[in-house]
């Protein structure tokens, strides 16, 4: 049984369809990566998740129980098995609080301890993240942009979670630091039997993280694979266009490279039938005959409680070759 | 033989800023020269100085910053002694520069086709006509389709990515001959950031502008430029052109920052490999070199002692010990 399952999920701002029938499954201690480009719906899904947005169709579940609108003692109950970890570490640790007392607030509410023992706690959290316990007195100005990821990590920990929503956590960190939280990310999911829905606009990081990638754009799966067939294999031209952008650290960069024109339309007027026909490269803009992708949602013939494309023309072999 | 003169030369390049809490040195003795249509690249972690080095080449350091330096040439004018007024003239015409976020280089209250033909209208004599076909043609140069309509709208009816193009065309408007863009795809979506690169490359390729992109992405910088030049603390540690960088003895830093990124053939089972530390306080460096600490071929020379920039081939220069003095016995394995 899967530790969070998503079904047709709708979330609506207004007449803006965010994210629109959306479904996957994450199973226990895997990762799912969510990729796409801004306003494409990955972080609305995120909060929909945690009732940080409001559900306006579909089901959300964990360990097969419903919790789309749970409430009360059952959404605290909740609350602590799925934590949630931001971009930015410093707009969401409370300046006025040392990192000790951030991380005993969380204990005190959701682990039955009493001061002795949260105080070791505490400690035992900040070594975990490879931070001086030392450090439990400061204040979250006195630290690094890595740190204070850290920190926002071992005060996730404090609940003891079973699934971790990380919301482009290594965006505003440089590589090295970047990759020191990727690799603490790593081995705390093996330790603890996390599960993570990693969500990032870049794909080498998801790539890395990641047991398989949902690919969104326009507020819907385009692809979803297991993460070596995906790039190694991407059906989707939406996906082949989002690795080919990627710089491959070839000199004068990749000749191969097909470039996706345009830009991601207003998502109040998305486009009719398959969202992307208006930009792929491999649709009736060059093909005129493939009327189909004008007409016929392809969303509409797939199964989606499985791995899929969401592709009238899926890029069978590499026509790119 | 004669090289050809440097577009632009810098020697001594330093930029200290006296605080409080005593002296800091965020740009510390910069020398290169930028060739004519080359495009370069500057690539460090933040904190490194890359920024303040472009600012100090347009002459833009923030107060209360001090620029010191031998001599800061663009077309063999050395910028540092020339007149105020002189100045903005000359590099109102010679150099452009194009930032990150364009939505705060841009006037949100004025169309962008007033913000663009705005710095002709000042450097130049030219007809409200001309100016205006001027700007429809840097438009098509950065391909920005509806280019008559884009020009009478404001910044807010611009995508993040068309800001960024109309930045690039503002840029062009006096054909400079230099143009200096800080990060100017990192607040973009890979696939934007894919068409602005290729608008920056044609731009060099057809109108031989030189380019000194700054990037905290190696990746970027690979893709587009001929040359890399990598800092650390304030320094260059190191000049290579791009296609000896990964074939070449490399900085034990620039070999650090390029394994650090995830690359789509990298191993998902191994952990990857991470720079130990942290870029230093530059208001509390390491005694010796500032990145003997985080420096896994470091040894007790490193401690006391900064190593000079040194040019160890012609398309190459260094600042470590290792390749330019190595000790008995060190090796790189």
């Amino acid at each position: 049984m899967n530790k969070l399952d998503v079904r047709d999920l709708v979330v609506r701002y207004g007449q803006l369809r965010a994210v629109d029938g959306v479904s996957f499954g994450i199973p226990p201690g895997g990762t799912l990566g969510l990729v796409g480009e801004s306003g494409s719906g990955k972080s609305t899904i995120a909060r929909a998740i945690v009732q940080l947005a409001r559900v306006d169709r579909g089901q959300i579940s964990l360990d097969g129980k419903d919790i789309t609108f749970a409430r009360g003692a059952h959404l605290n109950e909740i609350r602590s098995k799925i934590q949630m970890i931001f971009q930015d570490p410093y707009s969401s640790l409370n300046p006025r609080l040392s990192i000790g007392a951030m991380i005993d607030e969380v204990l005190q509410r959701h682990r039955n301890m009493n001061g002795a023992q949260r105080r070791e706690e505490v400690d035992r959290l900040l070594e975990m993240v490879a931070l001086d316990p030392l450090f439990a007195d400061r204040y979250p100005h006195q630290f690094s942009g890595g740190q204070r990821q850290r920190i926002a990590i071992a005060r996730t920990l404090a609940s003891q979670p079973e699934l971790v929503i990380l919301d482009e956590v290594v965006s505003a960190l440089d590589v090295s630091v970047q990759a020191e939280v990727l690799n603490l990310l790593r081995n705390l999911q093996i330790e603890f039997r996390l599960s993570y829905l990693f969500i990032s606009h870049d794909l080498t990081v998801v790539r890395y993280m990641s047991d398989s990638v949902c690919v969104m754009y326009l507020g819907q799966i385009v692809e979803w694979k297991e993460t070596e067939e995906l790039f190694r294999q991407p059906e989707h031209p939406y996906t082949q266009g989002l690795i080919d952008a990627v710089p491959k650290m070839i000199v004068g960069g990749d000749p191969n490279r097909i470039p996706l024109s345009g830009e991601i339309p207003d998502p109040h007027f998305p486009p009719p039938a398959c969202r992307f026909h208006t930009r792929c490269p491999f649709g009736p803009l060059t093909h005129p005959e493939r009327n189909l992708c004008r007409e016929d949602d392809p969303h509409l013939l797939v199964d989606k409680s499985e791995h899929y494309a969401a592709c009238h023309f899926p890029l069978v072999k590499k026509e790119l070759a | 033989m004669s090289l050809p003169q440097p577009l632009l030369q810098v020697r001594g390049l330093t930029v200290r800023f006296d605080l409080e809490s005593g002296t800091i040195v965020p740009v510390n003795d910069i020398n290169v020269d930028l060739a004519e249509g080359e495009i370069v690249g500057l690539v460090g972690e933040s904190g490194s100085g890359k920024s303040l080095t472009a600012l100090a080449i347009a002459q833009l350091v923030p107060h209360p910053g001090f620029l010191t330096a031998q001599h800061l040439r663009l077309r063999g004018e050395d910028i540092t002694t020339m007149p105020a007024e002189a100045l903005r003239y000359f590099l109102g015409s010679e150099m452009a520069m194009i930032f990150q976020d364009p939505m705060s280089s841009l006037n949100p209250a004025l169309k962008i086709g007033t913000q663009l033909t705005e710095a002709t209208r000042v450097h130049r004599r030219v007809s409200g006509k001309e100016l205006r076909k001027m700007a429809l043609e840097r438009m098509a140069d950065v391909h920005i389709s509806a280019a008559e309509t884009r020009l009478r709208q404001y910044p807010h009816e611009f995508s993040g990515g068309m800001r960024q193009r109309a930045m690039i065309a503002m840029g062009l408007m006096n054909s400079p001959s230099l143009i200096i863009a800080d990060e100017p795809t990192t607040a973009l979506d890979v696939t934007i950031q894919a068409q602005i690169i290729d608008v920056l490359r044609e731009i060099n390729r057809e109108q031989g502008t030189t380019i000194m992109l700054i990037s905290h992405d190696i990746g970027v910088i690979i893709e587009i430029c001929s040359r890399v030049l990598v800092m650390y603390a304030g320094r260059i540690v190191e000049d290579v052109k791009i296609s000896e960088l990964m074939t070449a003895d490399n900085h034990p830093y620039t070999e650090a920052l390029i394994a650090a990124v995830p690359a789509f053939d990298s191993n998902r089972d191994e952990p990857l490999p991470s720079i130990p530390g942290r870029p230093p306080d530059l208001d509390n460096l390491p005694p010796g070199y500032a990145f003997a600490p985080r420096c896994k071929y470091v040894f007790e020379r490193c401690h006391h002692e900064t190593p000079p920039l040194l040019r160890i081939d012609e398309t190459h220069r260094i600042a470590c010990f290792l390749r330019t003095e190595p000790p008995e016995g060190a090796t790189r394995e």
